[in-house]
């Protein structure tokens, strides 16, 4: 997705200079991308503290192998998959999640509380979407999703990667992304049903 | 197609993913079928809702939070002479202070030790001593003259009532070193009855008499004189005891040397023991008139006087009124001053 054909982006320009040894190029890179991250980190995490914890990892880890990194894919795609690597492992490090997580495919008993939408008159949600109450509202229903299938979603639904992309970052079969995509989409539908 | 077919494929139609048959397909189920429609149009506008949500902007913390940990890993490891003595003002007094303690610590310790460090050993010593040092380590007589019962005996407790401090015998010290020992010490004890000719007058008497194992000894004629027999009595005399007894011994002048030696073989052997400092009451013009100062149990007066008349001749106005004891079994411990004249 942040292929613009030949022409180098401006990214590419920043990981240059970073290369370089410029002032401020790593600067340059963290402000470039600290939104997206953090934004991913903080859905995938559904926790402030801990999203802001992770991204500064993030860039950390960025910072010590951007050395070695050869560019196969866009700096974001790069950064993007440490940050899934990271909070997939923060997310298995905490003991409480399992019980919050979703059990799903099809058919399975919630044993969860039903989603709480919020009142009717707030009108349809593509209005809503633009609330930021609906989008904690959402925040809260893709923290309901198993961990391994939320950054599928993530990924494909928030960042916009292909499924080929994706499968490339997971290391998985584009198959098994569609596969586990549309079981991810389908369990948010479910929570979200009250609501859409 | 059936409805879970087209439901399984409804995010790849809404990815717009699908083969165009299979679009064409999933498109012509949902014209036809009710609830897969709602379930497309549920999923559809969930993607909106996902797709729609806003970015957000990263707090202003997190730049700063990623320079303070590159800026905490940059940070190159301190190097130990910076540890070891930065903040110099605090470090470099404290480790002086510290070297010297220890400083004085270890001198302290290696001034106590430095005499033993420097004073040679007994074997050593001996290799050395001189021909009139006649004294021999007791280790090397062990071989050849047995005399641990002896020994055992000297450092047996004297008898029971008589509970008086006693000193250890030291079967490895040359004679040598006991007599510079004894004179740096400024004592009197009683010692081998070997060293009395070679010490220098006495001036005091008040020191206790300690029994001491005399170590094989050779005369200052070379000739060689036998430690006491394992069959001699223990010493019983351990407390002071004036030296009141006086007894004169009168020998040729060819029994002269090691006169000493022999008197105080013979009171050793009866279980008494040598004044370590005997007293030279002065030089006659024929020789040497010496003083032997001996301590004995009583019931070994005798024999000792005995022994004292195989070596000269006792004359009757030498002995003092005191010097024949009365027979009889006595625990006493009597002294003996044994004048040598040299007829």
């Amino acid at each position: 997705m942040d292929s613009n054909g030949g022409s180098p982006r401006p990214v590419d320009l920043l990981l240059q200079a970073f290369r370089q040894g410029k002032p401020g190029a790593f600067d340059a890179i963290v402000l470039a991308h600290q939104d997206r991250v953090y934004a991913f980190c903080s859905r995938m995490l559904s926790d402030r503290e801990e999203a802001l914890d992770i991204a500064q990892e993030v860039f950390l880890s960025a910072y010590r192998n951007l050395g070695g990194f050869r560019e196969e894919a866009a700096l974001a795609t790069w950064l993007l998959r440490i940050a899934a690597n990271r909070c997939l492992n923060r997310i298995r490090q905490r003991s409480s999640l399992a019980a919050r997580e979703v059990v799903f495919p099809d058919g399975a008993e919630r044993d969860y509380p039903l989603f709480q939408p919020p009142a009717p008159e707030e009108g349809r949600p593509d209005r809503i979407a633009e609330n930021r109450e609906m989008a904690k509202i959402l925040e809260r229903a893709l923290g309901r999703i198993d961990p391994d299938s939320r950054w599928l979603l993530l990924l494909s639904d928030v960042e916009g990667f292909t499924y080929e992309e994706i499968a490339a970052m997971a290391g998985i079969p584009v198959g098994t992304v569609k596969s586990r995509l549309h079981r991810a989409r389908m369990a948010l539908r479910k929570i979200l049903a009250p609501v859409v | 197609m059936d409805c879970e077919r087209g439901q399984n494929l409804l995010s790849e139609f809404l990815d717009g993913s699908l083969p165009e048959s299979e679009q064409a397909s999933v498109n012509a189920h949902l014209r036809e079928c009710l609830p897969c429609r709602a379930v497309k149009e549920g999923l559809e506008e969930t993607l909106l809702l996902l797709r729609g949500l806003p970015q957000g902007k990263a707090p202003t913390e997190l730049l700063d939070g990623v320079r303070r940990r590159i800026a905490r890993e940059e940070v190159p490891p301190t190097p130990f002479w910076k540890k070891l003595f930065l903040p110099a003002h605090i470090k470099i007094p404290l480790e002086a202070a510290a070297a010297i303690l220890l400083f004085l610590l270890v001198y302290g310790t290696w001034k106590e030790e430095l005499p033993n460090l420097f004073s040679p050993r007994p074997a050593a010593r001996m290799d050395a001593a001189p021909a009139k040092e006649f004294t021999k380590p007791a280790e090397h007589d062990a071989s050849k003259a047995p005399s641990p019962p002896r020994a055992q005996a000297a450092e047996e407790a004297v008898p029971g009532d008589r509970p008086v401090p006693r000193e250890k015998a030291e079967p490895g010290r040359t004679a040598q070193n006991e007599r510079d020992s004894g004179r740096s010490a400024g004592s009197a004890g009683t010692r081998t009855a070997a060293r009395v000719p070679s010490l220098p007058p006495a001036s005091s008497r008040s020191q206790p008499s300690l029994p001491v194992i005399p170590a094989q000894r050779v005369s200052t004629a070379g000739e060689r004189i036998e430690p006491p027999s394992a069959a001699a009595p223990p010493s019983r005399v351990a407390r002071p005891v004036p030296f009141g007894r006086e007894v004169t011994i009168e020998v040729a002048a060819q029994n002269r040397p090691g006169l000493e030696e022999r008197i105080a073989a013979a009171a050793v052997r009866l279980g008494g023991s040598v004044q370590d400092e005997p007293a030279k009451a002065g030089i006659d013009s024929e020789g040497a008139v010496d003083i032997v100062r001996v301590h004995l149990p009583a019931d070994s007066a005798r024999p000792f006087l005995a022994e004292l008349s195989k070596l000269g001749i006792l004359p009757a106005e030498g002995m003092s009124d005191r010097a024949v004891l009365t027979a009889g079994p006595s625990s006493e411990v009597v002294g003996y001053t044994v004048r040598i004249r040299v007829r």
